[in-house]
C-alpha cells in the first residue's frame, strides 16, 4: 500500500498540471518568459515521471528530492502569471532593468517581472527565485533541464502603478537585491563588528566615527570577544548596514529625490529601530556621497564592493533640463544616465517648480492632481520615447 | 523590506536535503555540496576571508564555520567521507535548533 504521502504528492503534482495548463493562456511581452515556462513544463514531465517508478519513496525522501522543486513550479508561475502583457509598468521595469544590469554584468540573464498588489506601502522586491543558483544546479544535475534566466519580482502597490514620482523608492528596493546577490553589508558587517570589539584593530578615530552610526555598539568596544550571528545586535548592524547601502544605491540614479519622501512617509523619525537607522542619519549618508563628503559609511561601503566584485557607488545618473517639460514636452533623453535622471527632474518640479508648471498650462490646472498627472505623463512619455529610440537604433540596419 | 531570515532558512533546508541525499548514496548531490564545505574549510583556515567565499552560499559557509570552526580548519576536503556529511548535518541540525530555541 502506498503512503499518504505519496498521495499527497500526486495530488501536488495535479494541482501543478492544472497550473501549467492554465498558464498556456498567458501572452508575454518578452519571448524569454515564453522559454521559461516551456522549462517548466518540461521540468513538470521529468519529476512526474520520475514519481510514477518511485511510489515506496518515504516521506522524508518526498520532502528531500520532490516538494521543493514542484514548490518551484508553483512559485515560477505566481511570477509569470501576474507579469502578463496587459499588467507591466512598462516604462519604469526597462529603467530597473538597466539599474540591475549596471551591477549584474556576468552570468545569468535577470528578467524583471511585475506584481500589482493592494498595499499602498508595498513597494518590494522578492527575490526568491534570484538571490541563489541552488536550486538551478539542483535541477540541471538531477534533470539535466536548464534555465535560461531568472526571474526576479517586483511588487507594485495597484493604486500607484504608474506614479512616477513615488516610482523611485523602488530603486531602493532594487538594491537590497542587488546586496542580497552580493552579499555586501553582511561581509561589512562582520568586518565592523570585529573592528568595533578588538578582534580586528583599527584606529580609535574610525571606530569613535562608525560607533556615532551605531551607537548601541557601544557596550562591545574592546571586549575582544566575536558578536555571534545569533546575536540581536549583529542583526540590528546588519540591518541598518543593508538600508544604507540601499539608500546610497538608489542615490545614484534618482540623486537626492527619495530624500523628502523619505521624511515624509517616517515622519522624519530620529530614533533607530532593529530594523531601520534614524532617518536623518540615512539622509546625511546620501548627501555626503552626492556632495562628495568623506563618510565612513561610505568608505566602508565602497571598499566592501570593490573586495568583492571590484565596482563602487557612484553617480549613475545626469540631470537633464527642465525646459522641455515646462513646454509641455517629453524630455530629450541623450543617454541611460540622463534615463534615471527623469525622475530627480519630475520630483525638483513637484518640491519646487509647480507655479511654473501650472503657469505653463495658463493656470488651467492648479489642482494637485491635474499637476500630478501631467508629470506624470511627461516622465512616462520620456522613458518611452527614448526607449523606443533606443531599439530603433539596434534593430535599424548598418550602413 | 529585508528578506534575508526567511532566505536564510529555505537555503538552509535546501543544503540539509542535500547532505540527507548524500548520506542516501544519492552521489550527485556530494558535488553540489563540496564547494560550500571548501569554501568553510578556506575560511576557517584564512585562505579565504569574508570577501572572498562564494556569495550564494555565503550563509550557510559562515555559519558552519561559526559552528565548529575547529572541524572545519582540519577538514580535509580531498576525502570527504559519509561521517563527515554526517557531522556536517548535526552541526547544522543542532546548531539550527539552538538558533530558534
Amino acid at each position: 500500500m502506498v503512503s499518504p504521502f505519496y498521495n499527497i504528492l500526486k495530488l501536488h503534482l495535479a494541482q501543478a498540471e492544472f497550473a501549467l495548463e492554465k498558464a498556456k493562456n498567458n501572452t508575454y511581452s518578452d519571448k524569454r518568459k515564453e522559454e521559461y515556462q516551456d522549462k517548466l513544463s518540461l521540468l513538470f514531465c521529468e519529476i512526474k515521471k520520475s514519481v510514477a517508478n518511485d511510489d515506496t519513496i518515504s516521506e522524508a525522501e518526498i520532502y528531500d528530492q520532490y516538494k521543493r522543486h514542484i514548490d518551484f513550479i508553483f512559485k515560477s508561475l505566481e511570477f509569470l502569471d501576474s507579469s502578463t502583457l496587459n499588467q507591466i509598468p512598462y516604462e519604469i521595469v526597462e529603467c530597473l532593468d538597466y539599474a540591475m544590469k549596471d551591477w549584474l554584468t556576468s552570468g545569468n540573464e535577470y528578467v524583471i517581472v511585475t506584481s500589482l498588489i493592494n498595499n499602498v506601502g508595498g513597494f518590494s522586491f522578492d527575490p526568491t527565485l534570484a538571490y541563489s543558483e541552488t536550486i538551478y544546479n539542483e535541477i540541471k544535475t538531477k534533470y539535466s533541464i536548464e534555465f535560461n534566466c531568472r526571474l526576479v519580482q517586483i511588487n507594485l502597490p495597484r493604486a500607484l502603478v504608474r506614479d512616477y514620482l513615488s516610482s523611485v523608492v523602488l530603486y531602493h528596493e532594487l538594491g537590497h537585491f542587488i546586496d542580497m546577490k552580493f552579499k555586501f553589508t553582511e561581509s561589512l558587517t562582520r568586518e565592523i563588528l570585529d573592528n568595533v570589539t578588538g578582534i580586528n584593530t583599527i584606529d580609535t578615530v574610525e571606530v569613535d566615527r562608525l560607533l556615532y552610526y551605531f551607537p548601541y555598539l557601544t557596550q562591545f568596544r574592546g571586549i575582544n570577544t566575536q558578536l555571534s550571528t545569533t546575536n540581536q545586535y549583529f542583526w540590528a548592524t546588519a540591518n541598518h548596514l543593508g538600508e544604507f547601502f540601499c539608500d546610497l544605491f538608489a542615490s545614484q540614479y534618482i540623486s537626492d529625490s527619495s530624500n523628502f519622501y523619505l521624511q515624509y512617509l517616517t515622519e522624519d523619525n530620529r530614533n533607530y529601530t532593529g530594523s531601520h537607522p534614524s532617518t536623518n542619519f540615512r539622509v546625511n549618508v546620501v548627501n555626503d556621497f552626492l556632495n562628495k563628503i568623506d563618510n565612513i559609511l561610505v568608505n566602508r561601503i565602497n571598499k566592501a564592493i570593490a573586495s568583492i566584485n571590484g565596482m563602487a557607488l557612484e553617480i549613475r545618473s545626469e540631470e537633464v533640463l527642465m525646459d522641455d517639460f515646462f513646454n509641455l514636452l517629453p524630455a530629450n533623453v541623450a543617454n541611460l544616465k540622463q534615463l534615471h535622471g527623469l525622475f530627480n527632474t519630475g520630483w525638483k518640479i513637484w518640491l519646487n517648480e509647480q507655479s511654473r508648471l501650472s503657469k505653463s498650462l495658463n493656470d488651467q490646472y492648479t489642482a494637485p492632481v491635474r499637476l500630478h498627472n501631467v508629470i506624470n505623463n511627461l516622465i512616462e512619455k520620456s522613458i518611452a520615447n527614448f526607449i523606443t529610440q533606443l531599439r530603433w537604433e539596434k534593430a535599424k540596419p548598418k550602413e | 523590506m529585508y528578506h534575508s531570515h526567511s532566505y536564510q532558512d529555505e537555503a538552509f533546508g535546501v543544503f540539509v536535503s542535500f547532505l540527507r541525499n548524500v548520506i542516501n548514496g544519492d552521489q550527485k548531490y556530494a558535488e553540489l555540496i563540496l564547494p560550500i564545505i571548501t569554501d568553510a574549510h578556506e575560511l576557517a583556515t584564512g585562505e579565504k576571508t569574508y570577501f572572498t567565499i562564494n556569495r550564494d552560499n555565503y550563509t550557510i559557509i559562515t555559519f558552519l564555520v561559526e559552528s565548529s570552526k575547529d572541524y572545519f580548519q582540519t577538514l580535509n576536503t580531498g576525502n570527504i567521507i559519509k561521517s563527515d556529511y554526517q557531522r556536517i548535518l548535526e552541526v547544522v541540525s543542532s546548531q539550527r535548533e539552538l538558533v530558534f530555541a
